[in-house]
């Protein structure tokens, strides 16, 4: 495969829902394109950030990266190995080495199992330890993510918001993965706990080489994590670029929205040109033709609706997909 | 340490000692605390207890008439014989001595018939929620063919096949229940599998069946046991109704239902021939409700505190 330095390879990743009607003579009248055609690649090491707007299909490509949802097409390369052609016991073992730290730290522990039962399940799935280093692993891994070993033996509900997502990420560090997605994992935190969180992340990416894929609809919580950040719109990679860039330079007009709309920690420190999108997201099952960030884009013209803007390298290692820039 | 971390070690300290009990004993402190519960579960482990040692505690054969003194009365009404305290049947048998013995053939019924039940019908209803639309469509169209057949016709065809015995009676009750058990666990099934819990097992590469097994079941245990506790109560009831129509225990074996079948003919002369029985069973449907309510408190750490 590609360079040898590339964990992830994307490539024209695209999932489709189908729309089905009726009730016995089924058939399918339409699709909800959740994703469409994104390619981008991920290094070792790195953490890509990954921002949009809610429904622009961030959590489903989560999924569809980790297998946990078959993709209509396109490609998925994790080390070299494409996971949208595995099945079965080939995709499971795959899972050892990719992670999943989940937004709602309330809905994705079940809440009959301990602590301990919860963190050991990658272990066990793996055949990872015997039980007795199972247990002793667990400890270790609760106190990385600043629990204590007592925790162990107590239930979900015992714990707070902040305290539950340390045990998802304590599920997701048990069987040592090499690349762990976060989707959203601080936005149902608040802000005293997400500061927390965040660093605890990128102190564990520090102690154990991991890469991440970061998903939020934050752009100051992107900013802080990321060394890349990438841009969806509407199920459309729009940006990608280096986290300075991205920040300093934005040049899709939609990032150049988002950011605008990210308060100054001062009044006076706003900047002059202020860029506001009106309008609702367009539904994803009926997309607008051409560039799908038209219909609310304020530099749009005439040839934005006939042409579907290809991604274009402006400069070395930023990409944009406007026709404009 | 942060002052946070301190605090949660204090906590935690009060919380060890709770943490470090064994189970066993936990689960009998909280008995003790909900008196009501403390209740039912002692009916029902006395009727269990007289059930197996009927030799011993049984003041009378079950079996033996006495036609001399039939249908005399219980010991707080005029006209009762000595030594027999609930009175006697209309053959002259010792009907605390049937109920004793009874106990065994109705208790035998009711858990047998319930775990028989209960084990087809979650199975199934594991099955049919978790596996693809196609195992679901074919096992919830045997359900619609189980639900549509009357159960009395079921079970006159089954025990004329098998012959009537106290095993046969459990078998036909399990097999001819199975579907409300299924129905229901396909359903907890069906909204559980969708929770993000089940979808972050699978993502940390959980097998299926350890998901089914290990996830799903636990969390569809509280309606299953629900409907186990009254369906002890519905099987001593479904016995009676197999007595009654000679498809159940075979006479003169002491059973519940059947004693109360036995006093109807005398209801409007001698009221404790069916109805001390009918007690009885009351008695022992309320143990098995209240312990299945404490069971499902118990079970859910949620609720424990």
């Amino acid at each position: 495969m590609a360079e040898d330095n590339i964990l992830i390879d994307v490539q024209n990743l695209t999932k489709h829902f189908p729309i089905r009607r009726g009730i016995i003579f089924e058939r399918i009248t339409g699709s909800v394109q959740a994703v469409d055609k994104i390619s981008f690649t991920i290094r070792r090491g790195e953490t890509l950030g990954m921002v949009g707007e809610s429904g622009c299909g961030k959590t489903t490509l989560a999924r569809v990266i980790l297998g946990l949802m078959p993709a209509t097409s396109g490609h998925v390369y994790f080390d070299g190995e494409d996971v949208c052609s595995l099945k079965g016991e080939k995709l499971r073992l795959l899972r050892k080495d990719m992670q999943l730290v989940f937004q709602d730290p309330y809905a994705s522990l079940n809440p009959r199992m301990t602590v301990e039962a919860i963190v050991r399940t990658p272990m066990k799935a793996f055949n990872l330890y015997s039980n007795a280093e199972q247990k002793e692993k667990v400890g270790e891994i609760l106190n990385t993510v600043g629990l204590t070993d007592f925790h162990a033996k107590r239930y979900p509900h015992q714990f707070s918001g902040g305290q539950r997502q340390r045990i998802g990420v304590a599920r997701a560090l048990a069987a040592s993965p090499k690349f762990i997605i976060g989707d959203e994992p601080v936005s149902a935190l608040d802000v005293s706990i997400r500061g927390q969180v965040l660093n605890l992340l990128k102190d564990l990416q520090d102690e154990f080489h991991l890469t991440y894929l970061f998903i939020s609809h934050d752009l100051s919580v992107v900013q802080h994590v990321s060394d890349r950040v990438a841009v969806i719109y509407l199920g459309k990679l729009m940006e990608l670029a280096t986290g300075d860039d991205l920040y300093r330079e934005p040049l899709h007009p939609y990032t150049q929205a988002l950011l605008a709309a990210v308060p100054p920690p001062s009044p006076r420190a706003r900047r002059t040109e202020r860029v506001v999108i009106h309008g609702e997201t367009p539904s994803p099952a009926n997309p607008p033709s051409g560039c799908r960030f038209r219909t609310r884009c304020p530099k749009a013209i005439v040839e934005c609706a006939e042409i579907e803007p290809p991604l274009k390298e402006e400069r070395p290692g930023h990409v944009v997909a406007c026709i404009r820039v | 340490m942060s002052a946070e971390a301190i605090q949660a070690r204090i906590l935690e300290a009060d919380l060890l000692a709770g943490a470090e009990k064994n189970r066993l004993l936990s689960i009998l402190g909280e008995l003790w605390k909900k008196k009501v519960v403390f209740v039912g579960g002692v009916i029902l482990f006395s009727l269990l207890f007289v059930g197996i040692f009927a030799p011993y505690v049984s003041p009378y054969d079950p079996l033996k008439q006495e036609l001399n003194i039939r249908i005399s009365p219980p010991i707080w009404m005029a006209g009762a014989k000595a030594g027999h305290i609930l009175g006697t049947d209309a053959l002259g048998r010792d009907i605390l001595s049937r109920l004793i013995w009874g106990a065994r053939i109705s208790l035998t019924v009711a858990v047998g018939a319930t775990a028989l039940s209960i084990g087809i019908g979650a199975s199934l209803g594991l099955l049919a929620g978790f596996s693809g639309r196609k195992v679901d469509d074919l096992i919830m169209r045997l359900v619609d063919i189980q639900l549509a057949f009357p159960f009395i016709l079921l079970a006159i065809a089954l025990v004329s096949v098998m012959g009537a015995s106290l095993q046969n009676v459990v078998i036909v009750l399990g097999i001819t229940t199975w579907a409300t058990p299924c129905r229901l666990v396909r359903a907890e099934v069906l909204s559980i599998k969708e929770r993000e819990y089940i979808v972050a097992a699978r993502a940390s590469g959980q097998r299926t069946w350890s998901i089914l097994l290990g996830q799903i079941l636990p969390n569809a245990a509280t309606p299953i046991l629900v409907l186990a506790t009254f369906d002890l109560g519905r099987f001593i009831l479904s016995e009676a109704s197999l007595s009654y129509l000679g498809l159940g225990v075979p006479p003169p074996t002491p059973s519940w239902g059947s004693m109360v079948a036995d006093g109807q003919d005398y209801l409007s002369t001698a009221w404790w021939v069916s109805t001390i029985p009918g007690f009885i069973i009351m008695f022992a449907c309320l143990g098995g409700n209240l312990l299945g309510d404490f069971l499902r408190d118990v079970m859910d750490p949620e609720l424990k505190e």
